[in-house]
C-alpha cells in the first residue's frame, strides 16, 4: 500500500470542524459540480464499508450536504467525514437489527484454525463486526481497514496523534477477537 | 510526498479520480498504474465504477431531484425563546400540592377569643414552597405581622394577640417560592375581604404577579 499522506487537498477533521459553521445552502451550479466531482467518491467509499446500501448514503450525504453548505476549501473533509458516520450508522443500525449474522461469523470462524488477521480481511466479516465495535475505534477502522490509509494518514484525518491511532486499532483487534471467540464457541 | 513504492490504496485511488491530489502525485500515480499491473487494473476498475455510476445517476437529474426533495430545515433555535414560556406552563399547570395550616389555641381561648391574654399557636407545613409569610387580618383592617421566614419544615409559631381586641382574625398564610413583599399580599387581601363582604366570608385569594404563591386562611373568633 502506498505511503500517500495527504497532500493539498487533505482530509483532516479539524478542517471539517471548521466548515460546520458556515452553513449556507448550495445553489444548483455548485451541488451540480459536488455531486459530479464527489458522488462517484462516496459511492465508492459506501460501496466498500457498507456494500449494497451506497446509493442510500450517497442520497443522505448530499441531502445534508445542500443545507450544511461547508466552506469550499473544507467541501472535501466534510464529504469524507459525513460519509464515514453515515456508513457507520447504517452499520450500527444493521447490527442492532439483525443478528442473525451470529450464526454465519460463528460457520466461519467455527474451525478454530483461522486466526484473527486472516478473518479480518474479509470485508463483509469486519464490516459486521464494525457495526457493533465501540465507537471510538470505528472511524479508525473504516479509515484504515476499508479505505486502506496508512496510520499515519488516519490520524492526521482524524486530528489525533498515530499513537491514539495504533491504540484505536489494537482496541478494534482485540474487540474482533472478543466477539470470534464468543460466536466461535 | 512519500515515493510510490507499495500498491495504490483505495484511498488514493478515490482522490486521484476525484481530482483531489495535486497535478504531481496525478502524475506519480498514473506513472505507478502504468509499471504495475494489479494497480493498473485496480485503476480501470475504479474508472468503470466511477463511469457506471454516473451513468446511473446523471448529475443533472439527480441534482435536480435533490433540490425538489429538500426538505425544509427546521432550525432548533427557533424555539429556544419558547423553552423558559414552556417550562413556566408546565410549573403553572401542575397540581398544586395540598398545603396545610392548623391554628391551635393553647390557653382558655375559646372565653377569650376576643379577650385578653390569648395566646395562639401557628402551626404551618409547607408542602413544596419554601417561603412562608402569616399575618392575622382583623375585621377593623388591623394587619399584623406574625412570621415571615424561610421553610425546612413544619414551623410552629406562637403569637400573642392583641389584648382585649373584641373582634374577629383572619389568620393568613402565604406559601411561595421566595419572600412576597407584604405590601402586595395586604392589598390582595384587603381586596378579597371587601369582595366577599367581611373576613368571616373571604376564603383563599390569588395574588397578582405570584402565581405559584398559595394562600391558606383559618378564621380565628
Amino acid at each position: 500500500m502506498l505511503d500517500s499522506r495527504p497532500a493539498a487537498f487533505g482530509v483532516t477533521k479539524s478542517a471539517h470542524r471548521t466548515s460546520l459553521p458556515h452553513e449556507a445552502p448550495l445553489d444548483a451550479p455548485t451541488l451540480l459540480a459536488l455531486y459530479h466531482r464527489f458522488a462517484p467518491l462516496v459511492h465508492a467509499r459506501a460501496v466498500r464499508v457498507v456494500g449494497s446500501e451506497a446509493d442510500d448514503i450517497v442520497q443522505e450525504l448530499f441531502m445534508r450536504l445542500i443545507h450544511a453548505g461547508p466552506r469550499p476549501d473544507a467541501t472535501a473533509s466534510y464529504i469524507y467525514s459525513m460519509s464515514t458516520n453515515l456508513c457507520i450508522d447504517r452499520l450500527r443500525h444493521a447490527s442492532r437489527r439483525n443478528e442473525s449474522w451470529h450464526a454465519e461469523l460463528g460457520r466461519v470462524a467455527g474451525d478454530g484454525a483461522a486466526d484473527l488477521e486472516k478473518l479480518l480481511v474479509d470485508k463483509d466479516l469486519c464490516r459486521r463486526l464494525l457495526g457493533g465495535a465501540p465507537g471510538a475505534v470505528q472511524e479508525a477502522v473504516v479509515l484504515y481497514y476499508f479505505d486502506e490509509m496508512t496510520q499515519d494518514e488516519v490520524a492526521e484525518s482524524l486530528g489525533v496523534s498515530r499513537k491514539t491511532v495504533v491504540e484505536r486499532i489494537a482496541r478494534w483487534k482485540d474487540y474482533a477477537r472478543k466477539q470470534v471467540l464468543r460466536w466461535r464457541s | 510526498m512519500a515515493e510510490l513504492t507499495e500498491h495504490l490504496s483505495a484511498y488514493l485511488v478515490d482522490r486521484h479520480l476525484a481530482g483531489l491530489l495535486d497535478a504531481a502525485r496525478a502524475a506519480e500515480v498514473e506513472a505507478h498504474a502504468h509499471a504495475c499491473p494489479a494497480c493498473e487494473a485496480q485503476l480501470a476498475t475504479a474508472r468503470r465504477a466511477k463511469d457506471t455510476f454516473l451513468a446511473h445517476n446523471p448529475p443533472a437529474l439527480r441534482v435536480e431531484q435533490l433540490l425538489a426533495a429538500r426538505r425544509p430545515r427546521f432550525r432548533w433555535w427557533w424555539i429556544a425563546p419558547l423553552v423558559p414560556i414552556a417550562v413556566a406552563l408546565l410549573l403553572w399547570l401542575r397540581p398544586v400540592p395540598g398545603v396545610q395550616m392548623s391554628v391551635r389555641e393553647v390557653d382558655d381561648a375559646e372565653l377569650g377569643v376576643v379577650g385578653a391574654g390569648n395566646r395562639i399557636e401557628v402551626h404551618v407545613t409547607p408542602a413544596r414552597h419554601q417561603h412562608v409569610a402569616v399575618y392575622a387580618l382583623s375585621d377593623r383592617d388591623d394587619w399584623t405581622l406574625i412570621v415571615d421566614a424561610e421553610l425546612e419544615g413544619p414551623l410552629a409559631v406562637p403569637h400573642d394577640l392583641p389584648r382585649g381586641a373584641p373582634h374577629a382574625q383572619r389568620i393568613i398564610a402565604v406559601f411561595s417560592d421566595a419572600a412576597v413583599a407584604e405590601d402586595t399580599i395586604r392589598t390582595a387581601a384587603t381586596r378579597a375581604r371587601a369582595e366577599a363582604g367581611g373576613i368571616e366570608k373571604m376564603g383563599a385569594f390569588g395574588i397578582e404577579g405570584h402565581p405559584r404563591a398559595v394562600v391558606r386562611t383559618v378564621l380565628r373568633k
